[in-house]
């Protein structure tokens, strides 16, 4: 099933630009994923490169392109990956991984902050 | 970048975060605001954390600390709650006079405080904002939801706090006061359950009250979702759960060891069981020969996914009939012929109550107001030097969840 849709998203034309980033990444997962199955401790050191050579926007890309391809264990690693990389960061450093910025109301998001300040006491440093 | 990123993929990454990240993630935005709010996303994170690998287990620990005075709830890791190196890892094991340090360290280390004296292998939860500071008493735990209540007299009136309270979101609610009036000159037993009602996604709280010692008792119930308690007009047991019996919840239901006095003035120990989806009462049989024990000194407990027996002798003063040391286990659910006698515990004359269980087999249990340790093989006792009022310990499985979350403030 993985190789039929494969085939079908190289031949989407939308994702042409994309092609390369998830040839290179994407597609040799299921091996990696393999060889590495047995030791979790390869799986972090990989995690931590994935991290520090891709750049948030990769990130994305990745994570739709394992979203199309109803990849699952791909889709699994990538998102565990994000969750780690922004566990105990600052709501900033949030925003900018994600590229949102805020909408609230002047005044909302600092009523929000003072609400649950409990949940600030030891965030990283941006 | 998160434009292009469907929500469905927004919940997958969200879901792994613990609370307190998702409390702060809720000031990103205002549609990462509403999404973790939705009572599905509340649910994906809960189904979420409950499929973890057992070693990513908790469990949470209550008891009065008598130094601090007040009541303490501590997390643990739910294979080996309290180490038996807590306390030497801190040790020099260079120095020269470490042999001498050993041999006093049960001396030491009471002086110090105890176990909660020293810093690691626990987390202590903050309670010590309103409304949960004043109450003394934990009904039960589901899915990260704690149900507390606490007991004082007003004028001629016994009254009763009921708190809803998740630690993981630091959010806690009061429970409007249910409506039988309980006049203190008059007899009464009353006895509490707590549960997760799957098919209704419902957290209720069940009021079992024997007025005057008449053998059908008053029922009412509370959930959340009606925030407000009715009366129950399902017929309740004709069996009498003695005042201030403990409950257990598993599979959907609550289970409380009660008797039932069969007319001839001879008494039979029975399981009474609270179907929280149904709203029924029914009975489950005791193991044979415990059935006519006239002071059975048993209560109910969960061992392994298993429904259990387990000894509660009491306190000193209030101690009738023969002491109990078995553990039994239901090995089939609801088949009497498969109750087993698992093991004795031997920790000497003066077994008060069984706290609870741990995943590598040990048994935690009160003796002379202290907690311990006890491995069943080798029966070999360990002392992690906790001391409290024997009512006063509680211990059960944890999960982190955000059960409450989008519940309003108040009643």
């Amino acid at each position: 099933m993985k190789f039929c849709t494969v085939k079908q998203y190289f031949d989407d034309e939308n994702n042409n630009n994309v092609t390369n980033g998830i040839a290179t990444t994407v597609i040799p997962l299921p091996n990696k994923h393999l060889k590495i199955k047995a030791n979790n401790k390869e799986m972090e050191q990989y995690e931590q490169e994935l991290l520090r050579n891709v750049m948030p926007q990769e990130l994305t890309k990745l994570i739709l392109a394992a979203n199309y391809l109803n990849f699952k264990e791909a889709l699994d690693f990538f998102c565990r990956t994000v969750a780690n990389a922004i566990q105990n960061k600052s709501v900033d450093y949030v925003r900018k991984f994600f590229g949102l910025e805020s909408d609230f109301e002047p005044g909302e998001e600092e009523k929000l902050c003072k609400e649950f300040a409990w949940s600030f006491e030891g965030v990283d440093e941006d | 970048m998160s434009d292009y990123l469907p929500n469905e993929v927004i919940i997958d990454i969200l879901k792994r975060l613990p609370a307190d990240s998702l409390i702060r993630c809720r000031c990103v935005c205002k549609s990462w605001y509403s999404l973790i709010s939705t009572p599905h996303f509340i649910t994906t994170h809960l189904n979420f954390n409950l499929s973890k690998p057992k070693t990513q287990h908790q469990l949470l620990f209550c008891h009065y600390d008598h130094n601090l005075d007040k009541h303490r709830i501590t997390l643990h890791s739910s294979n080996d709650p309290f180490p038996r190196n807590h306390f030497s890892k801190y040790l020099n094991y260079s120095d020269p006079a470490i042999h001498m340090r050993l041999l006093c360290l049960d001396l030491e280390v009471e002086d110090k405080g105890g176990f909660f004296a020293y810093p690691s292998d626990f987390v202590e939860l903050d309670c010590s904002y309103e409304p949960i500071n004043q109450i003394s008493t934990i009904v039960g735990s589901s899915n990260g939801l704690l149900c507390l209540t606490h007991r004082y007299r007003n004028d001629s009136q016994y009254q009763y706090l009921y708190v809803l309270w998740n630690p993981s979101i630091h959010k806690a609610i009061s429970l409007p006061v249910p409506d039988l009036r309980l006049n203190s000159i008059r007899h009464y037993a009353l006895s509490h359950g707590f549960g997760y009602d799957p098919a209704t996604d419902d957290y209720k709280l069940v009021r079992v009250v024997y007025v005057d010692g008449s053998v059908l008792p008053q029922v009412e119930m509370y959930t959340l979702r009606s925030g407000g308690w009715r009366y129950l007009t399902a017929y309740g047991p004709a069996n009498v759960i003695a005042d201030l019996t403990l409950s257990v919840f598993m599979n959907g239901v609550v289970h409380w060891l009660a008797q039932t006095p069969n007319g001839e003035g001879n008494i039979r120990n029975v399981i009474v069981v609270f179907d929280i989806g149904h709203e029924v009462f029914d009975e489950i049989s005791v193991p044979k020969s415990l059935e006519g024990m006239e002071h059975l000194n048993m209560e109910v407990a969960v061992v392994d996914g298993l429904l259990a027996l387990v000894p509660c002798n009491g306190n000193e003063w209030e101690l009738e009939g023969e002491e109990s040391y078995s553990i039994w286990v239901m090995r089939e659910y609801g088949v009497v012929e498969s109750w087993t006698k698992l093991f004795d515990i031997d920790v000497g004359v003066g077994l008060r109550r069984v706290v609870g269980f741990t995943k590598n087999g040990e048994v935690l249990v009160i003796k002379g107001g202290k907690l311990l340790s006890y491995e069943p093989s080798s029966q070999e006792i360990f002392n992690p030097h906790i001391r409290s009022r024997t009512e006063s310990f509680y211990l059960n499985t944890y999960v982190e969840s955000l059960v409450l979350l989008n519940v309003a403030d108040g009643e």
